[in-house]
């Protein structure tokens, strides 16, 4: 546990009485790929939740790094700390061009309001931009009002806007749900590629792509850990076979898929 | 494209700044005269557009609607009258060194919180230091409780109300539902000359000038672009590292030391600030003016101010019974068509206009009309047409969002 990125110690969060996470003890490698996956209500958008401070738990330890506790801070602070994050349904700010949202998204030293309405941008941080935007192939559409773009590129440049923030931990929700075959497998690259500089955690439904991205996989149930290790092993191990079948919907479906 | 605009811009401006007082120089028989009521009304205007700028900046950029800055305002001007009620001293009715309304309530000394405004610097810091110090209290603790959308604007109304309440009780010792007024001189300078009024009038169009190009500075700068991206998704500020807090707080602040300007110099030109100025509908109307000039532009925020009270000014004088109806009818019929005011239905016309005339000449059938479907769907016309190179390679995915 000497090299973790990300440590859960013992965490409980609840709402209104009902178990979101309980008692879930999870770790992180640095420079890891990780795949959670679960069904629904598994406590998996929770666990993006505590560790990025939008959800503070009731019981438990968040640890980043060595041992700077997440549980006091506020977001965007947590942020500021290098942890990133992708939310499921694209977040962008369609009032501005594809450059401005990659450009307030940029790591700096300050990002208070004096020194943002003081700081201008000098060709180092342009760079920056334009090989983030080539990065994630937005970079001929700079120019353009993020609110344009399709459904996919704005997943792309969220996940652009998260890169540009230079985080050690990317948090990275569903990043494929609603794409199409081709835009699923670009997205998969990508992340790849992120992952060999950066940890990187993922919660996906589409097992197709998990099989894709993922070297160790996580099997959350009920708000606790259910089993992990790769990803054939997971799809073979009993118990995420009988939670999956036991359950309805799109959820089952993946897994029916996925044990084939 | 723009130049034409900022030509036109640039033109409006030098006639408010410096035309209207020269006119008013002008010989009465001249067909160019301003009249000094005329240059007195615009000076009113003028006080208005300076408020309608701040809260431009805070509702048209970072999407916090006020509700309450007539609260603001109230202060500014009530600041600035309290100085020069002190002004009057002994000249006054009762020729008393207290305000009249204190000698008639029986008040025997001036209040302890009067007599700072005894001296002019004080009460020149006052007018920006105490609206901007109220906000600054009053936005941390909403801001910092994470009170956002409806029902902030539910808390500054009922901050707009209480206030109302506040000033128009005689214990305050501010003169009560009367307010203060009969103001005699402008820091040694006697209000009922013409050349006063001129004065006030170029102070208060170089103070306009100065609100605008700070309000532009802001906007200009990265921050301005946080603002917008609030506006557009507080979350993703949020995780961006930014405290959507601390910036809502910040343009609070500066609205309201604007409001405040606005106040000071609102008292001396029209001679009285009562708290009919201050309660829940005149706040309204502050916000009418903004979204009837067109929100998140600066120049629709001041278009807005002066255009809806230029016309109150004729319609109350012409027709009386008709100004709350069309109030009213402006109101509804901005939120309804006009969603970017007069100044952004003026830009699509001249869109529409551009697009019928370009495609007179052009082959039947070109891709225009999808082109123009994607313009109104878009909240900013304004940001678009400043990247025409993308819009033909994507015009369908707009539909999406």
């Amino acid at each position: 546990m000497n090299d973790a990125i990300i440590y859960l110690e013992d965490v409980t969060v609840s709402y209104d009485g009902f178990k979101a996470l309980s008692r879930l003890n999870f770790f992180m490698d640095r420079r890891e790929l990780r795949v959670v996956i679960g069904p629904n209500g598994a406590g998996k958008t929770t666990l993006l939740d505590v560790i990025s401070g939008r959800v503070k738990p009731e019981h438990g330890r968040v640890i980043f790094g060595r041992n700077t506790d997440l549980t006091v801070l506020s977001e965007n602070e947590i942020a500021a700390l290098g942890i990133g994050r992708k939310f499921q349904t694209p977040s962008v700010f369609v009032n501005l061009t594809v450059w401005e949202n990659v450009e307030l998204s940029l790591r700096r030293p300050s990002k208070g309001v004096l020194a943002t309405l003081m700081s201008r941008d000098g060709g180092e941080a342009r760079d920056r931009i334009a090989a983030t935007l080539d990065t994630v192939g937005l970079g001929a559409k700079g120019g353009a009002p993020a609110g344009a773009l399709s459904h996919g590129e704005k997943q792309w440049l969220e996940i652009g806007m998260v890169m540009a923030q230079d985080p050690e931990l990317l948090l990275v929700d569903e990043p494929v749900a609603g794409l199409t075959e081709e835009e699923t497998a670009r997205t998969g690259e990508l992340l790849l590629s992120i992952a060999a500089e950066r940890s990187v955690l993922v919660i996906e439904h589409d097992m197709e792509f998990v099989r894709q991205i993922a070297r160790t996989v996580t099997v959350l149930h009920q708000g606790g850990l259910l089993c992990e290790g790769p990803v054939e092993q997971v799809q073979r191990d009993p118990r995420v076979l009988e939670v999956y079948l036991g359950q309805r919907g799109s959820a089952s479906r993946d897994a029916v898929e996925a044990t084939r | 494209m723009l130049k034409p605009d900022r030509l036109l811009l640039w033109v409006a401006a030098l006639v408010l700044v410096v035309g209207m007082p020269l006119a008013n120089l002008l010989p009465p028989t001249s067909p160019l005269h301003v009249s000094n009521f005329t240059l007195n009304l615009f000076g009113k205007f003028l006080t208005y557009a300076i408020l309608a700028l701040g809260l431009d900046l805070l509702w048209g950029y970072a999407g916090v609607l006020s509700l309450g800055h007539g609260v603001f305002f109230g202060l500014g001007a009530y600041a600035m009258g309290m100085h020069l009620m002190l002004e009057i001293g002994a000249k006054s009715v009762y020729q008393s060194a207290l305000p009249d309304f204190m000698v008639w309530n029986q008040v025997k000394t001036l209040p302890f919180f009067w007599r700072p405004f005894y001296s002019a610097s004080f009460t020149l810091v006052a007018v920006v230091l105490v609206p901007g110090l109220f906000a600054l209290v009053f936005g941390f603790l909403a801001f910092r409780s994470r009170i956002r959308g409806v029902y902030l604007s539910i808390i500054t109304q009922a901050l707009a109300l209480s206030a109302w309440l506040v000033f128009n009780r005689n214990e305050m010792n501010l003169g009560g539902t009367n307010g203060l007024a009969d103001f005699k001189t402008f820091f040694g300078i006697p209000l009922n000359q013409p050349s006063t009024q001129r004065l006030l009038y170029v102070i208060t169009a170089v103070a306009l000038v100065g609100a605008w190009a700070l309000c532009r500075w802001i906007t200009r700068s990265r921050a301005g672009k946080v603002l917008v991206a609030i506006r557009d998704s507080e979350t993703r500020v949020l995780f961006s590292g930014y405290s959507p807090a601390n910036y809502k707080l910040f343009v609070f602040v500066v609205s309201a030391m604007l409001a405040g300007v606005a106040g000071a110099l609102y008292a001396p030109q029209v001679g009285i600030i009562t708290p009919a100025k201050i309660g829940v509908l005149p706040s309204i109307e502050m916000v009418v003016w903004v979204a009837a000039g067109g929100r998140g532009t600066l120049v629709g925020a001041v278009l807005g101010a002066i255009g809806v009270n230029w016309i109150q000014s004729w319609l109350t004088t012409s027709y009386p019974d008709l100004w709350l109806i069309f109030l009213g009818a402006l109101f509804m019929g901005v939120v309804l068509f006009f969603p970017d005011g007069a100044l952004g239905a003026f830009q699509r016309l001249g869109q529409h206009l551009g697009a019928l005339l370009r495609r007179r000449p052009s082959a039947p059938m070109s891709s225009t009309p999808i082109q123009s479907i994607g313009e109104t769907n878009v909240s900013r016309p304004a940001s678009r047409t400043g990247h025409p190179r993308s819009e033909p390679a994507s015009p369908t995915p707009l539909q999406k969002a």
